[in-house]
């Protein structure tokens, strides 16, 4: 492992904590602009951070901050930067940064919107406070090498984004808000009791011993019958988070009535965080009982995908669509973790790239139309924008070219890669096995594709009766980041090999 | 018949009771003090009794008498004390022009 | 060595090149357009250049290579043999003369950058696609034709009704059988998509048997893959799953019905992507592992699945040429008629596989490709200059044009007889091998379909011809002459499908004196193919010729009096009304066979019933009602009734009532004591010294 001279990786962490707190502050003081300039370049900051050091030294041995914070009881708490964690906290600094942009006209057009209704939400300061906060705990999550500080992160997540869709978002916000926190924090929960009984069984709370900078593997297995309990404590908190099928339903909820930039975080960096923690923690501490548990995971992975998808093709609202959509593409970063095969993770950590990039664009899309056609979300109201609105109606192909695996996107290496693990685990069993999950996999990236491009179909193309609604195209302003963020998805196509190399050694140390 | 020490005591016993039932059944005050000499003679007495019965050193021929000695202390504090309670008593029915401690409950300054 | 492998790999990153810069460019029209021709120009260039190179070099092949994602083992590389560099050849210089078509033919579209863009992306995924050395890189190439494809049958996304396939409101079984382009791209990509999963996994079981994804090392290690999934008796369905991809690429039966309705698309792109090269990415994946396969064709399977090959290639072939026959619109005549052909090809190297000398087979199948995207592709391009001319798809509205549009009508009558197999058109050669290749089977009824589709085939080529130039000018082609605006086609629009119509005519006349030589250069090194030591000439069979050659001249023949013979004209038409047999008949031909309608009845309507029904049941009402209404209303009871009973009955009551009330009895107990009374103190008072005394003295 590398470890660094200054402790750079806290500070991506620091630095837009620290920010967001003088928010609130500056609010009458200075314009709105500012306190969007100053926002995004804090969260610009964590994005250069992460990618000089991805590029400077590559994710293959991993980098770990040297300082590290250590009690008694809690055990070391420092940062760690490696092939698992590098493109995910690559792709929260990524889309937070550029959706910070994009939050500056859509919150403009949601302020107006609220006070012609009557309702004074809270000012901008806190908006962006709360944003910033949001997105900084999340790199915390990515980052942590100790379950305690993982938590700790991860609650600390729960309440920036809980304010944001109570003050700001839609309808009926803050019994959704509600609904959301206690879903997640009951997730949570679960998530600790099984933290707690780790910890104190095997005294250790460390995912990362800092002393050795080796993991601490298998400690989890230690735990003779609380194994298995425990395991299912954690998965199932996790999957709370990921919107597995089964306890699913807050998903729709939330992101479809969260404002739209923080559905554009929430949904694509937020729940894919659960994923990596199955990898992280899960399969860490206890890779014995989660390779048993593959089977049963791999079917749940399935019955996500396919549901997910075809709620999806139910839907009206197009945001509720990209929600239900979001809980389909879990279901394919479950089915590469459970795969537990070098080919099968990698792709799920790519997946989680590739629909960071892919859903963050669709909803910024998502947000333009609503901005331009005056809050339109419902589908049949829309139809025959690509006239109008010919960048976005691209940006929109891109996105959905992202989560249906078409090249020129990553998420043609991502899918390819699932399969892969999937396959490769799955050929060593019976016929009928083989056969119903080809025949499942068949029909879920069929349903994919189908509410993908037909979605595509009904917003863009057609006729544009007078029924439909009038567009614009939008400003420069809202579609900057969009366009930035869709282009870094092309790009990784042609450099897919930045991720999925360093992997490799990664994914051999955990073999040995 | 002998003359034991128990006859005396229960004389001084006697006269303790009559006292108590004195002090306790009577509406007048004077009554009340009355009474309350009673049992300070009655008391008095037990001393004396108890200090002539030959038990102790103390109660030796040849030993100073103390029991005697007290007791005369004592007859003089009371005549004292008596004197005092008289002259409130005397002051008290000067003012309500009555001693009934019945309703002499209420007291002020 | 440089130079060649940046010819090589220039090859096919030129079309891609050339579709960065039309994006670019897109302020500047003209030069956008031509700069994206001439990209395409370069790869045809190269792909000659790549040509001569194989041929002249010993070992038969280029490979050249590029490393990517190590470790996946996936490289930029191209495995360039016989096969590969013959087929790249055909593509790039149709790609580039239908490019140059669309100079012309596209002009004033609204659209003209997405256009060039993807029509390059098309050109260079398709170049990929044929020259890729690993299966990873062909699928990445696969994807993109079908993106492409997808982009381009959208085109003209605003649905504009003439735009459409099928006639307005036109339903069958309840379902739409009109058509728009945003609908017919959808149509097409999900298609195709459901096949790519099985070429997908397919790809991945040949990775992990092989630890490989090179083509040219999967295929040395044929035997042992082979053998680890016969063992398991996975063989068969391995073979059938991989070839998945292939079958619904090119509209095989039952992937066909998205190439029919994907005849939204501008006419240039038909002819580019639906007639001359991406519907042939199918058949080139059987050309290019069929060889693989049959070197383990004594394995439990293979056989088996050459004759499924076999029987769908010919199924089809009969399927689409019996939908042909009734077809309203030009375009979609040609569209039936392709993916009617594309089932001589699969059939001609599915019998490949069951016959004693593959490369028979292999060459038919390989022949007709080429002599088939030569003349479709002039039929296609002749359609658009037609269409365009009268203003009209129907082939009702034309009719008469011979006069106005010589060198078109020209052109499409030899490259209809072409289709036809007449001879010695080049289309007749290629037709003829493979049902003499189906012959050597010994299997009946893909011979018969064969023999049957060629008289068809020769029906409604005819067909085509005599309603647009023979038979006399509709009402719509009359008010067009008043008007004066028959006339021949543009010449850049006329010059690649005369260009192709006469290649057709000469290779044809030239077929018997150059076949062999052609034949043994391109089976020069085909991976997989061994070591052929066949005479190439051409033979001829009198029967089976014969046989071939009277179908055809009967379906001219029918053709002809169907078409220009007045009395049988109007006696058809007529009974065609009145008779319900006929009728029936010509709806269910009409209706493609209902194979659409049952489609969406079943799928699509199912999966959105399903969708619909499990959202509305399950979802809103079972799931989300649990957790939200279900869970929250029995909590509340319960803290309402917990509340109830213990807190405020037992709890409540207890602490604040009970315990009260207690505590006042005592004190009442207690406060008695107080009177007031002097006496009473004092008695209290002598009571409690009398304890007192009584205590002490007791310890």
């Amino acid at each position: 492992m590398i470890v660094l001279d200054t402790p750079l990786l806290f500070s991506t962490i620091l630095v837009p904590f620290i920010f967001s707190l003088i928010m609130p502050f500056l609010d009458k003081r200075v314009s709105v602009k500012t306190i969007a300039i100053i926002s995004t370049l804090t969260l610009l900051y964590s994005l250069a951070v992460i990618t000089s050091l991805i590029l400077r030294y590559g994710l293959n041995e991993g980098i770990v901050d040297p300082i590290h914070f250590r009690h008694a009881l809690i055990g070391s708490l420092t940062m760690l930067l490696d092939s698992l964690s590098g493109p995910i906290a690559f792709s929260i600094a990524l889309v937070t940064s550029f959706v910070a942009i994009f939050s500056l006209p859509y919150m403009k057009h949601r302020f107006e919107e609220m006070e012609k209704e009557g309702t004074h939400p809270p000012s901008w300061g806190i908006y962006y406070m709360l944003y910033v906060m949001f997105s900084a705990a999340m790199l915390g999550t990515t980052l942590s090498t100790n379950l305690i500080q993982f938590y700790i992160f991860l609650e600390l997540t729960l309440i920036p984004s809980f304010l944001l869709i109570a003050f700001y978002g839609y309808g009926d916000r803050v019994r959704i808000a509600i609904m959301y926190l206690i879903w997640t924090h009951v997730g949570a929960l679960l998530f600790l009791l099984g933290v707690v009984a780790i910890g104190f069984t095997t005294k250790v709370f460390d995912i990362l011993n800092v002393g050795t900078l080796k993991f601490n593997m298998g400690i989890g297995e230690g735990l003779k019958d609380l194994t298995i309990p425990v395991a299912i404590a954690l998965m199932i908190g996790l999957f709370v988070k990921m919107a597995i099928f089964g306890v699913h339903i807050w998903l729709p909820y939330a992101h479809a009535e969260a404002p739209t930039p923080v559905s554009a975080l929430l949904s694509p960096n937020l729940i894919g965080i659960g994923g990596y923690a199955l990898i992280r923690i899960v399969y860490i501490l206890f890779p014995n009982t989660f390779s048993k548990a593959s089977p049963y995971l791999i079917a749940l992975a399935l019955i996500t995908i396919i549901y997910g998808g075809l709620m999806a093709l139910a839907q009206d609202d197009f945001k509720r669509l990209l929600a239900y959509s979001s809980i389909s593409q879990m279901g394919y970063i479950l089915l590469g973790i459970a795969s537990l095969t070098f080919f099968g993770i990698a792709g799920a950590i790519l997946h989680y790239v590739t629909h960071a990039v892919g859903k963050a664009v669709l909803f910024m899309v998502a947000g333009t139309i609503i901005v331009q056609a005056h809050g339109l979300r419902s589908i049949s109201k829309m139809g025959g924008f690509a006239t109008a609105m010919p960048i976005t109606a691209s940006l929109a192909l891109i996105g959905f070219m992202h989560i249906t695996g078409l090249p020129p996107t990553l998420g043609l290496w991502s899918e390819v890669l699932i399969i892969w693990g999937a396959i490769g685990k799955i050929i060593t069993s019976s016929l009928l096995t083989l056969l119903i999950f080809i025949a499942g996999l068949t029909i879920g990236i069929g349903i994919s594709t189908a509410y993908a491009f037909l979605t595509m179909k009904r917003i863009f193309f057609g006729h544009v009766s007078e029924g439909h609604v009038k567009v614009t195209e939008g400003k420069w302003e809202i579609l900057i980041p969009i366009i930035i963020i869709g282009v870094v998805g092309l790009i990784l196509f042609f450099y897919p090999s930045l991720f999925i190399d360093p992997f490799r050694n990664f994914y051999e140390s955990l073999r040995a | 018949m002998m003359l034991t020490a128990g006859m005396f005591l229960s004389i001084s016993f006697i006269m303790l009771a009559i006292g108590i039932y004195g002090i306790v059944s009577r509406r007048n005050m004077v009554r009340m003090l009355l009474s309350a000499e009673v049992i300070f003679n009655a008391a008095l007495l037990t001393l004396l009794i108890l200090s002539s019965i030959p038990i102790h050193a103390a109660t030796q021929p040849d030993k100073p008498a103390i029991g005697g000695a007290i007791a005369l202390l004592a007859i003089g504090i009371a005549a004292a004390e008596i004197g005092v309670a008289i002259s409130i008593a005397i002051l008290l029915f000067q003012i309500k022009q009555h001693v009934d401690v019945y309703e002499l409950r209420k007291f002020r300054g | 060595m440089i130079i060649s492998e940046l010819i090589a790999h220039l090859t096919w990153l030129a079309p891609y090149i050339g579709a960065a810069l039309a994006l670019l460019l897109l302020k500047i029209g003209r030069v956008r357009d031509y700069i994206a021709v001439s990209t395409l120009f370069l790869s045809a260039i190269f792909s000659t250049i790549l040509l001569k190179e194989v041929l002249e070099s010993h070992e038969g092949f280029l490979h050249y290579s590029y490393p990517w994602v190590k470790t996946l083992g996936i490289n930029v590389g191209i495995y360039i043999d016989t096969l590969a560099v013959f087929m790249s050849f055909i593509v790039a210089w149709l790609c580039f003369l239908i490019g140059f078509y669309s100079l012309k033919y596209m002009e004033g579209d609204p659209g003209l950058t997405r256009y060039w863009f993807f029509f390059n992306f098309f050109t260079g995924s398709m170049l990929l696609l044929v020259l890729a050395d690993n299966l990873i890189l062909m699928f990445i190439g696969w994807e993109g034709t079908g993106l492409a494809s997808y982009a381009l049958i959208g085109h003209w996304y605003k649905d504009e009704e003439e735009k459409c396939v099928g006639d307005v409101g036109r339903t069958a079984l309840g379902t739409s059988m009109f058509f728009t382009p945003s609908h017919s791209g959808v149509r097409a990509l999900i298609f195709t998509r459901i096949g790519d999963v099985g070429f997908i996994i397919g790809i991945i079981t040949l990775y992990i048997i092989n630890g490989t994804l090179s083509i040219p090392e999967i295929a040395k290690n044929t035997e042992v893959w082979g053998e680890w999934l016969a063992v398991r008796g996975l063989l068969l369905p391995f073979l059938l799953l991989f070839s998945l991809g292939a079958l619904a690429k090119s509209a095989q039966f039952p992937f066909h019905e998205w190439l029919v309705t994907a005849m939204t698309g501008p006419t240039s792109v038909s002819a580019l992507i639906h007639a001359a090269t991406m519907v042939k990415a199918g058949v080139y994946f059987m050309l290019r592992f069929a060889p693989i396969f049959y070197l383990i064709s004594k394995l439990d399977g293979v056989h088996t699945y050459f004759t499924i090959i076999t029987y769908i290639g010919a199924f089809t072939a009969f399927l689409m040429a019996s939908q042909a026959i009734v077809a309203r619109e030009l375009k979609l005549v040609l569209a039936f008629s392709t993916a009617s052909q594309l089932g001589y090809m699969f059939l001609g190297i599915g019998a490949a596989g069951l016959l004693e000398e593959f490369v028979e087979g292999f060459l038919a199948s390989f022949n007709h490709l080429m002599s088939h995207a030569i003349f479709k592709a002039s039929l296609f391009l002749a359609a658009g200059g037609i269409i365009h001319t009268v203003e009209s798809k129907y082939l009702d509205d034309m009719g008469g044009l011979s006069k106005y549009m010589k060198v078109t009508f020209a052109s499409t009558l030899i490259a209809a007889l072409s289709l036809s197999g007449f001879p010695p058109l080049m289309g007749f050669w290629t037709k003829d091998t493979i049902l003499e290749v189906v012959s050597k089977t010994g299997l009946l009824i893909p011979f018969i379909f064969g023999i049957i589709t060629a008289s068809i085939t020769a029906f409604y080529s005819m067909k085509i011809v005599l309603r647009a130039f023979i038979i006399p000018p509709s009402h719509n082609v009359k008010h067009l002459i008043k008007e004066h605006k028959v006339h021949e086609a543009h010449p850049i629009m006329m010059l690649p499908y005369t260009i192709l119509a006469l290649t057709s005519l000469i290779v044809g006349l030239l077929w018997y004196f150059m076949a062999g030589n052609l034949n043994k250069a391109i089976t020069k090194h085909v991976l997989g193919l061994e070591e052929v030591h066949m005479k190439f000439a051409v033979h001829i069979d009198p029967i089976l010729t014969g046989l071939s050659v009277s179908m055809v001249l009967i379906g001219i023949g029918l053709g002809v009096i169907a078409y220009t013979g007045p009395t049988y004209a109007k006696f058809i038409n007529e009974s065609l009304a009145v008779n319900p047999l006929l009728k029936g008949l010509h709806n269910f031909l009409y209706n493609r066979w209902y194979i659409n309608p049952i489609y969406y009845r079943v799928i699509v309507n199912g999966m959105r019933w399903l969708s619909r029904s499990i959202f509305k049941w399950f979802d809103t009402f079972i799931i989300d009602n649990i957790y939200h209404i279900l869970i929250p209303k029995v909590t509340t009871l319960t803290s309402i009734q917990t509340f109830k009973v213990i807190e405020t009955a037992g709890i409540d009551r207890g602490y604040n009532n009970l315990t009260v009330r207690i505590t006042l009895i005592f004190s009442n107990i207690f406060r008695s004591i107080q009177t007031g009374r002097v006496n009473h103190y004092i008695l209290i008072f002598i009571i409690g010294l009398a304890l007192f005394l009584t205590f002490i003295w007791l310890i």
